[in-house]
């Protein structure tokens, strides 16, 4: 029942907003469609989500599944209206389909690694499955973000006691949310570890439709994103709870939409390409723009690049337009230039920078109305002079002392060279793979030497765009927060490709054995093939972290794994687990489906404490050996034994588990209560 | 003249090529991340070969 409304929540979901979409086919593109439909698809969970869960605090399976059935039937209804309609939907996407089948029948190399791209997402989708969530930030503040709005159906602060739990409060939470949304109606978090995946889906769509803007021919296009695929980070981090891919792959399908906006396009033959009046494309890239502003501490860096991007484009226009009038219609041109200027404000804050701010604005603004600084706890200062206070003026993590005595410039590139006995999914020395450094890196200064001579606009502007970012984005040598520059590699090789067509099989060759490469080595050692016979011999609920003990952090987390496993087994809905100390994770202290409560019960005195306890009804508690909390139920349990005459006396605490470090007590409030 | 000055550019393409793969197969990790990767291979390569006997 679970996996069925599941099912069919997603596909009204999306399926209505390609409806949607369908009506302005003369203009999108079909892969800009199907990104535009993600976009769109994602924009409603994410306004439901919110709707429910900051205005109502119902943010509980049943009314999100009305709310989204509802606003999808009524998306449907509306694309079926006069004007719009499906006919012609299964044609496009079938001669679509046989369309780009026929370019790979017809070139072998293009086969073998879209056949190795196959592979590649099957194994994605099997390892997703099949391993919970065991990166490193996913059970540190990722998964707990899931776990206490499943627990409340609110989207608000938790006590902040502890560390972590001040950055659980403070980071934005739009990709969180589209995490909550795969475990709510499934009830279990089998493929919430799949999500960015989709993005990953997306970028490689992405990188296509970008790359066929850019007049690269369709063969080559597809060369171009299937190239980008083949990225070890990339792979690596399609299974886990991270959001790098979600916030490279956003950045790419707003610059995708922008492009539409390019007046470089105006004079296309088949009019697709380029938006003229239409709104639709800005207005796309206004809310990938937006998701991405929510979706991590990063964020703005995005919008005000996006937003220079986009001006650039309307005064590029402007100047274009301009010309030609001056020298077709002589008139008032102060007069035109206001005018101008006007309608490009009017497109820029209705359409694009709005729905941004609609969509990522509301984490920056409770910040700034709880914390005094919208991205607090960071410490931001221009010349000495603090324009929000914070705790911390940089990122807290140090960078390794390698990096620190290297230049900029020497720090990616001693970072692409995957300098690393493996790869891992949060890179740090781990490059892009072979593929950027030996193929990307060369074309990347092959085609912007081309484009600047054949003054290919459009390359130029995302060549500009992707470049700039990179440069100015914190930590860049670190891989997993610039996967964005890897799709410019893919263009500028599809460009490469094109031009020599007369000698493209040696290129190829050298592709095809990059990708293999990749493909045989993109493997992490958190995931190795004796787990993976283990775990498909396990039931569902046998699969948990403790089973897997990956490589990561099994040597922190080792000690921990007796009572995760405990609590996976035992804790079912309705229970509420209290934790008296700073665990590692927050994430292991939930079951698989998030339907148990967690809270942080401290107190000064047992009486204090016990009070705590019964007004958060709690169930179970988590306590260090000799522990305040672990002494105090002692001395109860002591005292209680003291009146074994009493009839009727029962003692509240019962030990369900214990190991060298630690105690899971069974707790009930309604037995005799000493200190009453 | 045209085709000759895409020969050479097609020949220093390539040559850059070439120095990338050198340089990036050499690199001192290398032989560690292969000998990881054969590792791993090899252990799936059990995997299947147990689970085909086992059938």
């Amino acid at each position: 029942m679970e996996i069925l409304t599941y099912l069919l929540i997603n596909l009204l979901l999306f399926a209505s907003w390609y409806a949607l979409l369908f009506r302005k086919r003369e203009l999108l593109r079909l892969s800009d469609r199907l990104a535009g439909s993600f976009i769109l698809g994602l924009t409603q969970i994410i306004v439901t989500e919110m709707l429910l869960g900051v205005v109502f605090r119902k943010l509980f399976p049943k009314p999100l599944f009305i709310l989204n059935i509802f606003i999808s039937f009524s998306v449907l209804i509306f694309a079926l209206s006069p004007g719009g309609g499906l006919g012609g939907i299964y044609s496009e996407i079938r001669d679509s389909a046989s369309r780009i089948f026929r370019i790979l029948r017809r070139d072998a190399v293009l086969s073998c690694i879209f056949i190795l791209f196959l592979i590649s997402i099957c194994w994605i989708i099997f390892l997703g499955y099949l391993f919970p969530s065991y990166t490193w930030d996913a059970l540190w503040y990722h998964l707990p973000m899931v776990g206490y709005i499943s627990q409340s159906g609110a989207i608000q602060e938790i006590p902040a006691t502890y560390f972590i739990e001040q950055f659980i409060n403070i980071f934005p939470k739009n990709i969180e949310l589209f995490f909550l949304w795969n475990t709510i109606f499934l009830k279990d978090d089998a493929i919430i570890d799949l999500s960015q995946f989709l993005f990953t889906l997306i970028g490689v769509l992405t990188v296509y439709s970008i790359a066929r803007k850019l007049k690269i021919n369709e063969r080559s296009a597809v060369y171009s994103a299937l190239l980008f695929f083949f990225t070890p980070i990339l792979i690596l981090q399609s299974t886990t709870n991270y959001v790098d891919i979600a916030v490279s792959v956003l950045f790419l399908v707003a610059l995708n939409f922008l492009l539409y906006n390019s007046p470089a396009n105006s004079n296309n033959n088949d009019g697709r390409g380029y938006s003229g009046y239409s709104r639709t494309p800005i207005l796309l890239s206004g809310l990938a723009t937006g998701i991405l502003l929510g979706s991590k501490g990063s964020g703005p860096l995005f919008v005000i690049i996006l937003t220079a991007a986009f001006m650039t484009q309307e005064l590029a226009g402007y100047f274009s337009r301009n010309k030609l009038l001056q020298s077709t219609q002589p008139g008032n041109v102060p007069d035109r230039i206001n005018s101008r200027i006007k309608d490009v404000f009017i497109k820029y804050l209705t359409f694009f920078i709005l729905p941004a701010l609609l969509l990522g604005g509301y984490w920056y603004i409770k910040n700034w109305v709880i914390y005094g600084s919208p991205v607090y706890p960071m410490e931001i200062s221009i010349f000495n002079f603090t324009i929000f206070k914070g705790l911390y003026s940089g990122i807290i993590d140090p960078s390794p002392e390698v990096i620190n005595n290297l230049s900029f410039l020497q720090r990616p590139l001693y970072v692409w060279q995957d300098r690393v006995k493996y790869y891992l999914y949060d890179s740090r020395f781990s490059g892009f793979g072979p593929l950027w450094f030996i193929l990307f890196l060369p074309s990347l200064v092959f085609t912007a030497i081309y484009a600047t001579k054949k003054k290919e606009y459009n390359f130029l502007f995302i060549s500009a765009v992707l470049a700039v970012t990179f440069i100015l984005y914190p930590r860049n040598w670190n891989t997993r927060y610039v996967i964005f520059i890897v799709g410019l590699g893919a263009l500028s090789f599809g460009m490469v490709l094109e031009y020599f067509i007369e000698r493209e099989k040696v290129l190829k060759f050298f592709a095809l054995l990059l990708v293999v490469y990749t493909f045989l080595f993109s493997n992490s050692p958190c995931i190795m093939p004796e787990k993976v016979r283990e775990f498909i011999h396990l039931p569902a609920e046998e699969r948990t972290i403790a089973r897997l003990a990956p490589f990561n952090l099994d040597l922190q987390a080792r000690q921990e794994y007796g009572y995760w496993i405990w609590i996976s087994k035992n804790l079912s809905r309705g229970e509420t687990l209290a934790y008296t100390f700073e665990p590692l994770f927050h994430s292991p202290l939930w079951n698989r489906e998030f339907s148990n409560r967690i809270v942080i019960t401290k107190a000064d005195n047992f009486s204090e404490w016990l009070k705590s306890l019964k007004e958060e009804n709690v169930t179970y508690i988590l306590a260090r050996n000799r522990s305040m909390e672990d002494k105090w139920i002692m001395k109860e349990r002591e005292a209680l034994k003291s009146l074994w005459w009493v009839k009727g006396v029962k003692n509240k605490f019962k030990t369900v588990y214990s190991d060298e470090n630690y105690k899971i007590i069974r707790f009930s409030a309604v037995a005799t209560n000493l200190h009453e | 003249m045209k085709k000759r000055g895409k020969e050479i550019l097609f020949i220093i393409y390539i040559f850059t090529v070439l120095i990338l793969a050198v340089i990036y197969f050499t690199v001192p990790e290398r032989e560690i991340f292969l000998e990881n990767q054969i590792e791993w291979w090899g252990e799936m390569l059990g995997v299947l070969i147990d689970s085909i006997n086992s059938k």
